[in-house]
């Protein structure tokens, strides 16, 4: 997986509508070449990484804390939560003129903190694995329901930015971004492995953790599900609503290394989410082929398939 | 004394039986627990185990105690194995997973997930489980359901060995079984909780 990393990473920077050679850049630090890949493919390629760590780790995590293996930004529309945030951001008139990034930020952040909670409210104890697919659902409509409502009574300016940062693109990063989510991933990467021996026993169901641990399971799950969540909006303020990374990268390693121990997933997950995402943003920038598509088309094209498969072979699995 | 119980009413709120009840109870023993379906048997444990409170009167655990427990529940986490069940919380060496299948006969790889055992086979992971955590006190709600003739007999040799370094509290329906087991009996119903 390290290997494919690695080949994937050269690719994003290499490839692309214009051929550059990196010699060349390494040869020659004001040549052309030196600045396409250094101002604008190396900070895409970093992004791409971190992003697709974040998508794979928050996925995994609300996978596990809903015990749900198609739980995940998209499918509870966690994602659809950010987005609201952000639509208010856009469309509220002299609110987008004031704040910078941060503020976006914030707005995509609380939305995605507060969808969750509403559905661990909803949803009640039960957590029962259709019904809060279901809710998650109906509360992507409501919130894309919202956002229609705003976009008819708002000016051009604000739609043609939300729509722009709607279908996802990871050209939108500068380096204060990256620097902010390099320090966001960092803090998420520690903290879910500082986490995983709770999240293991918490897989076995909540008395045998009663038993094991001391202290409030319903406190731990909060602070788990904000964390997620922060880190949920603070992806989706930067590179808009990416589908689905999130159910499928720890769908696949549970299913290939069989093997649900939440260390071994935290370091595969990051690994192959970054691969996912490299290898999204060359096929959907037109790095092989001579168009260019949005980043969420081609996740989506690629993603579900494979959750439909997914699928089957749990149902294959359980019925067996 | 491991457990001792004095002036204990049990129940969700309101109390189940009618009398108190106070005993003492330590390592060594294997209390049979015997009741109708619904009189309040998995209530009785959970107040013991400290997992719900007491409605009244006292249950002293000594301190840091380690309990386990064993009951129909199947976690409903997708692609769970064999090894990560066995293993979470507990942490064991594969040595130790290795042998502990090995005494309850179970013979299937560990990286098989727990959703294709039969209801059988994982009653008795289950218990594999609890018995890798060492518990000082091991509760078992219905240990002998699914299980066959010859399961049942070793799983009944494995119980009384496991009880000279434990205290273990078994329900049954299972008069044979628990006839097999016990040292001691616990008789729950409307009126009152006694032990003879």
């Amino acid at each position: 997986m390290c290997f494919l990393l690695v080949i994937l990473t050269i690719s994003e920077l290499l490839f692309g509508s214009v051929d550059v050679s990196i010699l060349e850049a390494i040869i020659n630090p004001v040549s052309i070449d030196f600045d396409i890949i250094v101002t604008s493919r190396l900070p895409r390629t970093i992004l791409s990484i971190l992003i697709g760590i974040s998508c794979a780790l928050s996925g995994l995590g609300i996978q596990t804390i809903f015990k749900n293996p198609l739980a995940g930004p998209t499918t509870l529309g966690i994602n659809s939560g950010a987005s609201l945030g952000m639509a208010l951001f856009f469309f509220i008139p002299n609110l987008s003129n004031e704040f910078t990034v941060l503020g976006s930020g914030s707005f995509a952040i609380i939305g995605a903190i507060v969808f969750l909670f509403l559905l661990i409210f909803t949803a009640g104890k039960s957590f029962n694995l259709s019904l809060i697919l279901i809710i998650g659902l109906l509360l992507s409509y409501a919130s894309y329901a919202i956002i229609e409502v705003l976009i008819q009574t708002s000016g051009d300016e604000g739609i043609r930015n939300y729509v722009f940062w709607g279908m996802g693109s990871l050209n939108s990063g500068g380096w204060n971004e990256i620097i902010f989510l390099i320090l966001y991933c960092v803090f998420g990467v520690v903290f879910m492995v500082k986490k995983s021996d709770w999240l293991n026993a918490y897989l076995l169901g909540e008395q045998e953790l009663k038993l094991l641990r001391n202290g409030s399971i319903k406190r731990e799950k909060n602070i788990i599900l904000i964390v997620l969540g922060v880190w949920v909006g603070i992806v989706t303020s930067i590179v808009g609503p990416i589908a689905f990374v999130g159910v499928i990268i720890p769908n696949i390693l549970k299913l290939y290394l069989k093997n649900s121990a939440m260390k071994t997933l935290i370091t595969s997950s990051s690994l192959l989410g970054a691969s996912l995402l490299l290898l999204a943003d060359l096929l959907s920038r037109g790095a092989f082929f001579n168009f260019v598509l949005p980043l969420n088309s081609v996740l989506s094209i690629l993603g579900v398939p494979i959750i439909i498969y997914l699928l089957l072979k749990k149902m294959y699995v359980v019925n067996r | 004394m491991l457990l001792t119980v004095s002036d204990l009413k049990i129940g969700h709120g309101e109390s189940i039986v009618n009398s108190a009840f106070s005993s003492e109870f330590s390592v060594g023993e294997i209390v049979v627990v015997k009741g109708d379906n619904g009189v309040g048997k998995s209530t009785l444990f959970k107040t013991l185990s400290g997992l719900i409170p007491s409605v009244s009167g006292e249950v002293n655990l000594k301190d840091n105690l380690s309990i386990g427990w064993v009951d129909a529940y199947k976690p409903d986490s997708a692609y769970l194995t064999v090894e990560n069940y066995l293993s979470f919380g507990i942490n064991p060496t594969e040595k130790e997973i290795i042998e502990i299948l090995n005494k309850f006969e179970l013979e299937f790889k560990t990286d098989v997930f727990i959703d294709i055992l039969s209801d059988g086979q994982f009653r008795k992971l289950s218990i594999c489980r609890q018995f890798l955590k060492n518990p000082d006190i091991l509760f078992l709600d219905e240990p002998s359901v699914y299980l066959d003739v010859s399961s049942k007999t070793l799983l009944e040799s494995l119980l009384i060995e496991f009880s000279k370094t434990s205290l273990i509290f078994c329900s049954t329906h299972d008069v044979s079984f628990g006839d097999a087991i016990a040292t001691k009996y616990l008789l729950i119903d409307k009126s009152c909780i006694k032990t003879f």
